[in-house]
């Protein structure tokens, strides 16, 4: 039951007669960064309080000024009691006098910022089951902590993180004894009349759990776990100034969560999953929930595949979130989507048929609309190609030319593919006139489709898609009844963050939101019922692989930090900081992140699965080197540019 | 009647262009329609022949009136619509046509339209031009470009359209009702007698603009005198014409009737505004933001009147060109307009810029 303990604490607890346990950080910890992001998070939970409309600036300055009101009633408490130990009440005590506010105000915000405390704890499982075997060794045991809190408050943390008396607990600012001073350390000798060498004391602070206790006689373990093991290995930079503490405060301190206590988490997809697409996704999730909770529809509907996770946990939390619309998993993909959609003639939305890296020739192209060469052969040439052989790469505007000229086939061609789908679009439209849709996003397209083959039978359906984000020419799908919401950039606003997506970061976003199926090809009537038909692609299935990976890091991530989100109000913390540590590994990856997550790859084209290429290809030494010719087209057809640079340096 | 659509298409002896009309027709996905050809004096043979060749697919939806001799576009419209008996009506002229869902699309949208807005009585869709010219019995496509592309949401406005035409025939449909109230077609209007008839419409009733470019305007520059060519393009002085003089004729009424005096039209002044706005653009941004402002006024620059010096235009827009300090850039930027919107839009975008130049303080 112990095998796992370490083994010089182990000794050192056989050893002894009294054990020693520092509480915070030590036998638990707070899920967030750094002790003040509790206050972070206090200012955002009391941001939807009455306190907020009264008082905005004191909501808003709260955490520099819960600080400050620690510090002054330390001083004010060492002025007249010679020792800066206090308690809770005198630092809202001082808070009274610094925001001008009355008993009732300051007593609410201190029962919210105590509900908080509980609400972002959790057990050390290496220093909880070091307590578990010391009770099992029949050691006596005490906690000692310098702390505000009350020793009933400080027990009641415990309590929910499943430690649970015989223990004594000892806490400074009820006793004016400390370990800092280590007065609290002869206190503790006192009280259980042992000797200061049969004392081994446990804690995470190097002087008041170390030095001091040596000081006076006491075996003292420097536990120090976190500091050295695992805050190195997060991924999201520490020195960076985050406009939004309380959230990023908040994404470290669970992922310290979750590298404490999972194994798993050496896993680099895994890893990656949580420490980087969780936020991502939990984000989007929790703005995507706020919609709905002041937008209601009839239904949500998640697009295959990429919103697959999205469905996952919309089933899994929208309730605890207060959303009871009920949500469908639906099979579409661009290829059956698409082309059927072509009721008008969009040359915008026409040109993402043909868009991709990879060169194909002209008779390529004209087969994804069933048009055949040779009935346009005249078109061809006056576009200004040779033949139907010709290479067309994107952005050939000898291509445009030659779509525009034949636009009454295409519009044909797309009429006799729209059956099928259409069937489909009407049987999970069913009769809601509210429906929401949920995708990854980009360019509207696929709910520029499904709306205009909607619209062929109904034209009393208001469309509301929630999506990552937008591009500009998200515009070519604005249609009556439709609206388009998005998380992160919208219309490619903020630009600067429309780069970063537009050089790598909807591709891996892509990756990440794979759906563990193959992509929707068609559709078949079963019985009355529309079926979808799925590829098998057996590349596919190892890019599904790492995905599942991916998303299983991403949902510990989630399923760690729901408990304080639920706790803080999930309408307080929408926020696209949720995406920061994303956007980091977009901008500026590890060489680890760049070596494994270049190798991906992507799928070329709107409406070809098989045609993939690498993220950011690894290009021959020789060629990196020179940076010539060949390693500049290699640039510009890389997804992901950042990791590029970084793999071919 | 019940959501029947009245289809009435004009010709004259465009047997090729015919063909295509009818073929958009019969294509439509919505199936509930009547299509009148009034054969406005053209040969009646071929036009039998062509609707007998399409019998199977028209499944006795097509009818056709021929005209002993012409009696004039509008005049034909008339005729076409009184036999249509239909509760929608469109005017699809034979050298023009639809995407397969257009009247789908356009039916259910003014029906929705009209259910919340009552007043809304019609719907254009967006359209493009089709640029095309006449092979071999055959109409090859040669580039499409929107057409007034800033026309593509909420409703026509009556005020713009009494400037210029907002949209072509081939876009419009509308509820057949309105005839009671807004009348038919002038017949005395060889041109333009569609804009007239829009301005009697919108000044009873709405029209929703459906964001969706499911109409095709198709114009034949090069065939200037033969029977293929567009009434635009190949009688564009009669046009000229007759815009003034339904201008004048509203404006005499309006002075008849009280409306406005003789002293409050001589009191008004072009606005200078959208010309103040792009000098100041200039001197802040040059000619970036100029561009960027062209695009919004596309339908206005048709209206400039292109002063008739070209030689005297060409030297002054040399002389400018080589004194902006960046002939490059500016060369670049002619060839990338030229390979985006054609000849005659670049063209109108230069013509514009000079005037604007001509209108600069020295």
């Amino acid at each position: 039951m112990f095998a796992h303990l370490n083994p010089i604490y182990q000794k050192a607890v056989d050893q002894a007669e009294l054990v020693s346990f520092d509480v915070f950080d030590t036998l638990i910890h707070r899920m967030v960064f750094r002790p003040v992001n509790v206050f972070n998070l206090l200012a955002k939970r009391l941001g939807s309080t009455d306190i907020a409309l009264h008082h905005p600036r004191l909501v808003a300055e709260l955490p520099l000024l819960r600080e400050q009101c620690e510090m002054e009633a330390r001083e004010r408490h060492f002025r007249h009691f010679d020792t800066h130990e206090i308690a809770l009440d005198d630092i809202y005590a001082a808070l009274r006098e610094a925001a001008g506010i009355d008993d009732d105000m300051s007593g609410q915000i201190m029962d919210a910022e105590l509900l908080l405390e509980a609400a972002v704890v959790y057990p050390n499982p290496g220093m909880k089951a070091l307590y578990e075997y010391a009770l099992s060794k029949e050691k006596q045991v005490v906690l000692c902590s310098d702390m505000y809190l009350s020793a009933v408050q400080i027990k009641g943390l415990l309590e929910k993180a499943g430690i649970s008396p015989p223990f004594e607990l000892f806490v400074s600012g009820e006793l004016k004894k400390s370990k800092h001073e280590g007065s609290m350390f002869e206190l503790v000798r006192e009280h259980f009349g042992i000797a200061s060498d049969k004392i081994v004391h446990f804690g995470d602070n190097e002087h008041s759990d170390f030095v001091s206790p040596s000081t006076k006689g006491i075996q003292a373990h420097h536990f120090d776990l976190v500091q050295k093991h695992t805050e190195p290995r997060l991924r999201f930079p520490l020195s960076a100034a985050y406009a939004e503490p309380a959230v990023t405060g908040l994404i470290q301190g669970a992922i310290k969560n979750i590298l404490l206590v999972d194994n798993e988490a050496h896993d680099f997809w895994f890893d990656i999953g949580a420490q980087v697409f969780g936020p991502l996704i939990l984000g989007k999730f929790i703005w995507l929930a706020n919609h709905l909770r002041y937008h209601p529809a009839d239904k949500v509907l998640f697009f295959a595949r990429d919103a697959a996770l999205m469905h996952a946990l919309y089933e899994r939390y929208a309730g605890d979130f207060g959303v009871d619309i009920p949500g469908e998993y639906v099979y579409f993909s661009r290829a059956t989507l698409l082309v059927p959609s072509f009721t008008e003639l969009n040359l915008e939305r026409l040109w993402h048929v043909f868009s991709g890296r990879a060169n194909r020739t002209v008779k390529t192209h004209l087969s994804r609309l069933d048009i055949n060469p040779h009935l346009v052969r005249r078109e061809i040439l006056e576009a200004g190609f040779s033949s139907e052989n010709d290479l067309a790469p994107a952005g050939d505007l000898k291509m445009f030319d030659l779509l525009c000229r034949i636009y009454p086939l295409i519009l044909q061609a797309a009429s006799r593919r729209r059956d099928a789908v259409t069937g489909y679009v009407r049987q999970v439209a069913g009769d809601s006139s509210r429906i929401a849709m949920v995708d990854i996003g980009w360019v509207g397209n696929m709910q520029g489709s499904f709306s205009r083959l909607l619209q062929l039978s109904r034209t009393d359906v208001e469309l509301t898609g929630y999506y990552y984000g937008t591009l500009e020419s998200v515009s070519a799908n604005y249609l009556p009844r439709n609206n388009f919401h998005s998380y992160l950039i919208s219309e490619s606003r903020p630009p600067n963050r429309a780069e970063s997506l537009l050089n790598g970061g909807v591709e891996l976003m892509e990756f990440f939101h794979t759906a563990q199926h193959g992509t929707t090809l068609g559709y078949e009537n079963i019985n009355g019922t529309i079926r979808p038909i799925l590829e098998n692609n057996p590349e596919d299935i190892e890019f599904q692989r790492l995905a599942a990976r991916v998303q299983q890091g991403a949902m510990r991530f989630v399923q760690t930090v729901m408990p304080v989100v639920l706790s803080v109000g999930a309408e307080n913390l929408v926020s696209t900081a949720w995406a920061e540590p994303f956007f980091r590994l977009v901008d500026n990856p590890s060489p680890e992140e760049a070596e494994l997550l270049g190798d991906l790859t992507h799928s070329d084209a709107a409406t070809d699965t098989r045609n993939r290429l690498p993220l950011a290809e690894k290009l021959d030494a020789g060629i990196a080197r020179r940076k010539g010719a060949e390693y500049q087209a290699a640039y510009q057809q890389a997804y992901w540019k950042s990791a590029f640079k970084i793999r071919n340096r | 009647m019940n959501g029947k659509v009245g289809i009435i298409t004009r010709t004259k002896n465009r047997p090729v262009l015919l063909k295509r009309a009818i073929e958009s027709v019969i294509d439509q996905s919505y199936e509930n329609w009547v299509m009148i050809i009034v054969n406005d004096g053209g040969d009646q043979i071929a036009v039998d022949n062509l609707v007998r060749h399409y019998e199977q697919g028209a499944k006795n939806r097509i009818n056709v009136i021929h005209n002993e001799y012409s009696l004039g576009m509008e005049a034909a419209s008339n005729i076409g619509i009184k036999a249509a008996n239909a509760e929608y009506i469109a005017i699809h002229d034979d050298d023009d046509s639809w995407s397969p869902e257009f009247l789908a699309i356009a039916v259910a949208e003014l029906k929705q339209a009209h259910a919340s807005y009552p007043r809304i009585m019609g719907v254009i869709t967006m359209a493009y031009i089709v640029y095309e010219r006449i092979e071999s019995q055959q109409a090859v496509i040669e580039r499409v470009e929107e057409y007034n592309p800033e026309i593509n949401t909420g409703l026509i406005s009556l005020e713009a359209s009494l400037i210029d035409p907002q949209f072509a025939p081939i876009q419009f449909l509308y509820r057949s009702e309105t005839l009671a109230d807004t009348g038919l077609y002038r017949e005395d209007l060889p041109v333009l007698g569609d804009w007239e008839f829009n301005i009697r419409f919108l000044s009873k009733y709405d029209i929703f603009v459906i964001p969706q470019k499911l109409a095709f305007y198709h114009h034949r520059q090069h065939d200037l005198h033969s029977t293929y060519g567009n009434s635009i393009f190949a009688r564009r002085e009669r046009h000229e014409f007759f815009r003034q003089l339904l201008k004048n004729e509203w404006l005499r009424k309006d002075l008849e009737s009280g409306a406005t005096s003789i002293s409050s039209m001589a009191s008004r002044r072009p606005s200078p505004r959208p010309i103040a706005s792009l000098q100041q653009d200039w001197a802040e941004n040059g000619m970036e933001a100029v561009l960027a402002h062209l695009d919004k006024l596309s339908n206005r620059i048709a209206a400039l009147e292109w002063r008739r010096r070209p030689i005297r235009n060409f030297l002054q827009l040399q002389r400018l060109w080589l004194k902006s300090g960046r002939p490059l850039h500016y060369l670049f930027r002619f060839i990338e307009s030229v390979r985006r919107q054609g000849v005659a839009e670049t063209m109108k975008t230069v013509k514009l810029w000079l005037d604007i130049q001509r209108s600069r303080p020295t």
